[in-house]
């Protein structure tokens, strides 16, 4: 069984076909960038995974429970599943530890002292143990960035969901936080990002996906399906984002 | 002796309509007047004038409307001086009014970017040209939804000329009760009257906030 | 016109003022309690709750604002009994101008609900929260703080406005002065006096509010 299973995935908005019959699957381990124009599906696709996007069509399935089911329980899922976004989405009123250990309290029921603990240790992982008491609006972007993922690191996921997580940062803030994600990878975390930074996404994943029309228009080993695009489609976008 | 609350009676109460109407519009005016004063007082260059200004929001807005009601009906005739509830009416609801649209139209003066004034300025056009010119037009399409609203604030408390014996559209209420005791059916009326002049009122202005929003 | 201003009979009544200013207190404070507890929960059912809840909220919110406190104060008062629901001037005033206020809160919390980004929401969902978890540790906060100042300066006006009680004979503040006036027949000494009492419970409100701000929503110093 695969974790994550995209079978033939319809969605709209009113009108406007989206998604128009995507399939993928994704293996435990597996570090997909997902590419292609604005507009082309690729966020929205992500977001189906978690099923924060209702579908119209097809199928989604996650550790083989479907996720547009709807008497599967939602919560209960997401917590296996973390999402970072394009805006951070920190919580302005909390401090960073409350931001981090908001859901492993209430959903979890971990306790105050070891959710400090936990918070401590997630914070190390992105590198920000210093900034524990700090509020989002005293960071840097690229740090709430970094603390938006210790966030859903929290909550142990087996699945992180990156929603092209650098494009609202300046550009001297990307490194780091790109640097963050590499060491996820490392730890050997399942990932599907969604980035326009297409020599992390040659560097760092196992798979590229490229997306076009709403649909995936071509995939393959990283390498190899940026070195060589069998597509015209791929060809130009390449072309565009790297000259 | 007591009668039944017949058409008659809620005929009479929409007749009585007219007085708060017209009570709303001596309001209107007379604040209308009182709050471009203040608002002019509060965007003053000179300190001086910009605190006799907030000293007067803060007092009128820190005090009862009934409050003014009653010094200007009970009080002023103790002091020699015969006022028809009109005159009291006119000049507590003036004063009241004054400081909620002088503050209204401050915030919509204060609205207008800088840059506005100083692209006045460097056409060479002075302080009143450019307040006449180019700050009020567009102070004013700010102000209009706000103004609105305010009006409907006016017109409810108008029902408070009833205590000082205007007869209105609540003093009419009060007196059809006195003769058909049905207080519920009377006041029930009475309401609904309120909210068919209100309602029509807020909702232009809640149409009027939108499209500002849009246009902007 | 030689009108000399007297005081000494009306401060001689100090205690029937002190008596009214208790009753002006305790009405104005249980009505912004249970006003905020009407204001969050109806604009949280008028903002997310199901179809059939958010229609009576928004007649509800509708029929309030659009008519005059004092109407709604006879209607409870004097028009209620004759249903067979009775209350004493006092309960009834506090009746009227809790559903008043909450009528007005509803309004200005929803406003603040509604300014909260979608994103919020979602960021709350894919971290597990339920829907009332996210409303609670989520949304309230940032929408309460967003909306303070005009919470506040409606809660102040609702203060002023409980003098409307008066005239249906509770005993606030107002309905001693006219009975101090009417025994004493200082009026305009009554009503300046009292006048000038409002606008220090005005001041004295409008400073707890903004302390209690600092006290609730503004972050601590130390924590940079």
């Amino acid at each position: 069984m695969s974790l994550v299973e995209l079978k033939d995935v319809v969605k709209r908005y009113g009108q406007n076909q989206v998604l128009n019959g995507v399939s993928l699957t994704v293996e435990k381990g597996e570090i997909i960038a997902i590419i292609g124009r604005s507009g082309s599906g690729k966020s929205t696709m992500l977001r189906c995974v978690n099923g924060l996007e209702p579908i119209q069509g097809g199928s989604v399935s996650f550790e083989g429970t479907k996720v547009n089911d709807p008497n599967t329980d939602l919560r209960k899922l997401r917590q296996h599943v973390g999402i970072v976004f394009q805006s951070f989405n920190l919580f302005p009123h909390l401090s960073v530890e409350k931001n981090i250990t908001l859901a492993p309290k209430v959903v979890k029921g971990v306790a105050p002292a070891e959710a400090r603990a936990l918070a401590e240790s997630v914070l190390r992982k992105v590198g920000l143990a210093e900034k524990i008491d700090a509020y989002p609006d005293q960071l840097s972007g690229g740090q709430q960035q970094r603390v938006a993922i210790a966030r859903s690191l929290a909550m142990q996921p087996t699945l992180m969901l990156f929603d092209e997580i650098t494009s609202a940062l300046d550009p001297e803030l990307v490194g780091e936080v790109l640097k963050t994600l590499e060491e996820m990878a490392r730890d050997g975390m399942t990932m599907m990002l969604v980035t326009h930074e297409i020599g992390f996404a040659r560097r760092v994943a196992n798979r590229v996906v490229f997306m076009h029309h709403g649909k995936i228009w071509e995939q393959g080993p990283a390498a190899e399906t940026l070195g060589k695009p069998a597509t015209p489609e791929l060809e130009t976008f390449l072309s565009a984002v790297l000259h | 002796m007591i009668r039944d609350f017949t058409l008659n009676d809620v005929l009479y109460l929409v007749a009585a309509m007219r007085w708060t109407l017209a009570l709303t519009a001596i309001a209107f005016i007379g604040g209308g007047i009182v709050g471009l004063s203040v608002a002019l007082l509060r965007v003053s260059a000179m300190a001086p004038l910009r605190w006799i200004g907030t000293v007067y929001v803060h007092v009128v807005q820190g005090t009862p409307l009934l409050a003014w009601l009653f010094v200007f009906f009970f009080g002023l005739s103790i002091v020699g001086v015969e006022v028809s509830p009109w005159i009291a009416a006119a000049a507590a609801y003036s004063i009241y009014a004054g400081a909620f649209l002088g503050e209204i139209w401050r915030g919509c003066l204060q609205a207008i970017p800088k840059t506005q004034w100083e692209a006045g300025a460097s056409l060479g056009l002075g302080i009143g040209a450019q307040l006449r010119c180019i700050i009020i037009p567009q102070a004013v399409r700010l102000g209009i939804p706000p103004t609105v609203g305010f009006l409907v604030q006016l017109i409810k408390n108008t029902s408070l000329a009833a205590v000082i014996g205007f007869v209105e559209l609540t003093r009419e209420g009060q007196l059809t009760t006195a003769v058909t005791f049905r207080p519920f059916t009377v006041y029930l009326t009475v309401a609904a009257l309120y909210f068919a002049l209100c309602f029509p009122l807020t909702q232009v202005s809640r149409r009027l906030e939108r499209r500002l929003h849009v246009a902007r | 016109m030689n009108y000399t201003f007297q005081f000494r009979d009306v401060f001689a009544a100090s205690d029937l003022l002190l008596d009214g200013l208790l009753l002006t207190l305790e009405l104005s404070i249980v009505t912004m309690m249970s006003g905020l507890i009407i204001g969050i929960s109806g604009a949280a059912a008028r903002v997310y709750g199901p179809g059939w809840l958010r229609r009576p909220v928004a007649v509800y919110v509708e029929a309030i604002r659009n008519t005059p406190l004092i109407v709604q104060l006879f209607l409870i008062f004097f028009g209620l009994p004759s249903a067979g629901i009775k209350f004493d001037a006092a309960t009834a005033a506090m009746l009227a101008l809790s559903i008043n206020l909450g009528a007005y809160s509803i309004e200005i919390i929803r406003a603040g609900l509604e300014a909260i980004p979608r994103s919020q929401i979602e960021a709350g969902q894919s971290l597990g929260l339920s829907g009332p978890q996210i409303f609670r540790y989520v949304i309230i906060f940032p929408a309460l703080k967003l909306m303070y100042p005009a919470l506040a300066s409606q809660f102040v006006l609702l203060m002023l406005a409980t003098s409307v009680v008066s005239q249906i004979s509770a005993q606030d503040l107002f309905h001693m002065a006219s009975i101090i006036q009417s025994r004493t027949f200082r009026d305009f000494e009554v009503y300046i006096l009292v006048a000038a009492a409002y606008l220090v419970l005005a001041l004295v409100f409008r400073l707890l509010f903004a302390a209690l701000y600092q006290l609730v929503f503004a972050r601590p110093k130390s924590s940079r």
